[in-house]
């Protein structure tokens, strides 16, 4: 199956699925104007797979999907978006930094670019203090450490 | 024109003139920065202004929004990537050239026609846009709601590769404004969440649809070699460069011209009108074979256009809450978080921050400029900074301008959902800019549609009340419109790919 085709069954069973949530809505007519988006919605994503059927498009090469890089990646932004009201964003930050840098970097790691990418972190989190704490005075989530 | 004048001594105010030299050396920077485009850094530059007085924020916007147009045409010369897709044409003779040793002179020449054709397009962005925020005058509820359909149609349309999939993206951030709670009659809906009772504010869903998926391209990237030349100053060439830029009438003409017309079109963007100016040029040319071989007319052609764009893609936005590219989409958003609302009550109530900000951006032309030239000599620097602590710092940024506007986690937890959803999308074909256009004017379609609806049923009823009436109607006829025209192209493209695929299946 094509991939537009699928893109369009997806939308389409999330439109169905959607509609079906406006049901137990206590006023009625706070739901005409997302029940009409939703029915066009529909409407659209029929279409778009009515389209691959009738417009069989050769789907190009493309590059294997690079998921362990990607997902790790995910992965350490969920943690760090985890610890971040608990150690506070310029420890949370400094560490993400770091980490992402290390982890996704390791193939190009030694001793001088590991320092580099730690005294990297470190000046970074040293200019947003600057920049935003003490010059734009601007609340940041707050934990252990500032 | 007398507005303008009158306010604008309030752009040469100090703070004023150090946000736009910050602004414009920031967007010169961001912009040649391969991998990240205008939207994203205005996007990103959004929750920092509204701690700002708004004329001083929009200062900003405006300043970044100018220069990373022109930035972007410094990766475009230096490594064949277009920092923005409004440089993609700036490569097709820019790299040539760079190749061949003159990549300043490509640059010298990026920066004197961006500024001719910036400063055009702001001329008519004056003479044009306070006379179409009086024709918005006469707007009332149906036709506000048919506008706000058309600025998603058109955007719809021409941001992404599927008409289909750009209409998709449209009705589902008309769906993300309605989460929450109904404006008019107080009744949740799609709230599945705490997170959501607030509905999707216009920072978290503008970072989250622009810088996320970014981060995780960024991330695709790291580590990957690219076409860089080797950079050599040319020393004492500049002047030499601006008397030959400047005598390149015929390019910067239809060049500005063009971008002009192309900014105007709601939708259209950088990208289009530097192809569009770049095409017109070489076919106009005695030696049109000379082009893409490093011919500077190409160059001076390309960004004139795609700065020409830039103030008049600003008139449908300012009179009408209609973007005329992606990033004045986001330029949008900028507004609506200090409370100034696109219409001729922009040029009345808040004609002081509306006019500063145009006087600040025909300024920021001609400091893009300036400034543009000083960097020249040391621009391949900029090319030096890796993927790797790009896409963790704008993490870090993303994370920051989102929680800083309203304190609140959830609004970091709605807008990485948001950004993650967004990369998919995007992998699959989806674009950002209709889905934040629907975001922007889904409020406006859903209250001027209640309030048509409650004016038809005591009156002419639903019908005659949206689908009569000559404004309504010519409104309907541009939707309609924009959304053949872009089935037209489709079908088009589709066709040429198809001849494409069967005659080398021949030859083969």
């Amino acid at each position: 199956m094509n991939r537009d085709a699928i893109v369009g069954l997806v939308c389409f069973v999330g439109s169905v699925a959607l509609y079906a949530t406006l049901g137990h809505i206590e006023e009625a007519r706070a739901a005409v104007f997302p029940r009409t988006i939703i029915i066009i919605m529909g409407i659209l994503s029929g279409l778009l797979c009515l389209q691959h059927l009738l417009f069989r498009k050769p789907e190009a090469k493309r590059a294997p999907f690079p998921f362990l890089k990607v997902g790790s990646l995910f992965v350490i932004i969920v943690i760090y978006l985890f610890v971040l009201e608990t150690l506070g964003f310029y420890l949370a930050s400094f560490l993400f930094f770091i980490t992402v840098t290390f982890v996704m970097g390791y193939k190009k790691l030694n001793t001088k670019q590991g320092l580099r990418w730690a005294l990297g972190s470190f000046i970074f989190t040293v200019v947003l203090y600057v920049l935003f704490s003490v010059l734009l005075e601007v609340q940041t989530p707050r934990g252990l450490l500032l | 024109m007398v507005d303008f004048l009158t306010y604008f001594p309030q752009a040469l105010t100090p703070i004023n003139l150090l946000v736009l030299v910050l602004g414009v050396i920031g967007g010169l920077f961001l912009g040649a920065t391969p991998g990240l485009s205008p939207t994203m850094a205005v996007a990103l530059l959004v929750p920092f202004t509204f701690h700002m007085e708004p004329a001083t924020g929009l200062v900003l916007l405006g300043a970044v929004y100018t220069a990373t147009v022109a930035g972007g045409a410094i990766s475009a010369i230096l490594i064949n990537i277009p920092g923005a897709p409004a440089n993609i044409a700036t490569l097709l003779d820019g790299h040539p050239m760079a190749k061949q040793g003159q990549a300043q002179k490509a640059l010298y020449y990026c920066f004197i026609s961006s500024l001719v054709g910036g400063i055009f397009g702001m001329i008519i962005m004056i003479l044009f846009t306070p006379p179409l925020a009086e024709v918005a005058m006469k707007f009332g509820p149906s036709e506000m709601f048919w506008i706000a359909i058309f600025g998603i149609t058109v955007m719809a349309g021409l941001t992404s590769g599927s008409v289909l999939k750009g209409l998709i993206g449209g009705m589902f951030g008309l769906l993300i404004s309605v989460i929450g709670f109904s404006p008019m009659l107080a009744t949740p809906r799609f709230v599945f969440h705490d997170v959501l009772t607030g509905g999707v504010a216009i920072v978290p869903a503008l970072i989250g649809l622009f810088a996320i998926p970014q981060v995780f391209s960024l991330m695709e990237t790291a580590f990957q070699d690219r076409d860089e030349v080797n950079f050599k100053p040319q020393k004492g060439i500049l002047w030499q460069t601006l008397r030959e830029n400047l005598g390149k009438v015929k390019a910067l003409s239809i060049g500005s011209v063009v971008g002009a017309l192309i900014g105007i079109i709601p939708g259209a963007g950088g990208q289009v009108a530097g192809l569009i100016a770049y095409d017109q040029v070489r076919k106009f040319s005695k030696n049109p074979r000379s082009f893409g071989t490093g011919n500077p007319e190409g160059v001076a052609a390309a960004e004139s256009a795609n700065n020409a764009m830039v103030g008049p893609s600003l008139i449908p936005l300012l009179t009408l809450s209609v973007p005329g590219s992606p990033t004045a989409a986001v330029l949008l958003g900028g507004l609506l978080i200090h409370g100034l609302f696109p219409g001729p009550d922009l040029f009345r109530s808040h004609a002081e921050v509306t006019y500063t900000f145009i006087a600040s951006l025909v300024l920021a032309q001609v400091a893009m400029c300036v400034f543009g030239l000083l960097m020249s000599r040391y621009s391949h620097t900029v090319m030096k900074v890796p993927d790797l602590e790009m896409a963790a710092a704008v993490t870090v940024l993303a994370v920051f301008g989102t929680y800083s506007v309203q304190n609140s986690f959830d609004d970091v937890v709605v807008m990485f959902s948001l950004g993650t959803l967004m990369y998919i999308g995007r992998k699959v074909g989806f674009s950002g800019a209709p889905v934040v256009l629907g975001i922007i004017l889904g409020g406006i379609a859903e209250n001027n549609f209640l309030k048509g609806k409650l004016i038809a049923d005591t009156d002419v009823g639903v019908f005659n009340y949206f689908f009569t009436g000559s404004l309504n109607l010519v409104i309907i006829v541009l939707c309609v419109g924009s959304i053949t025209y872009s089935v037209y192209s489709e079908a088009r493209q589709y066709r040429k790919e198809k001849a494409r695929i069967q005659a080398g299946e021949v030859g083969s």
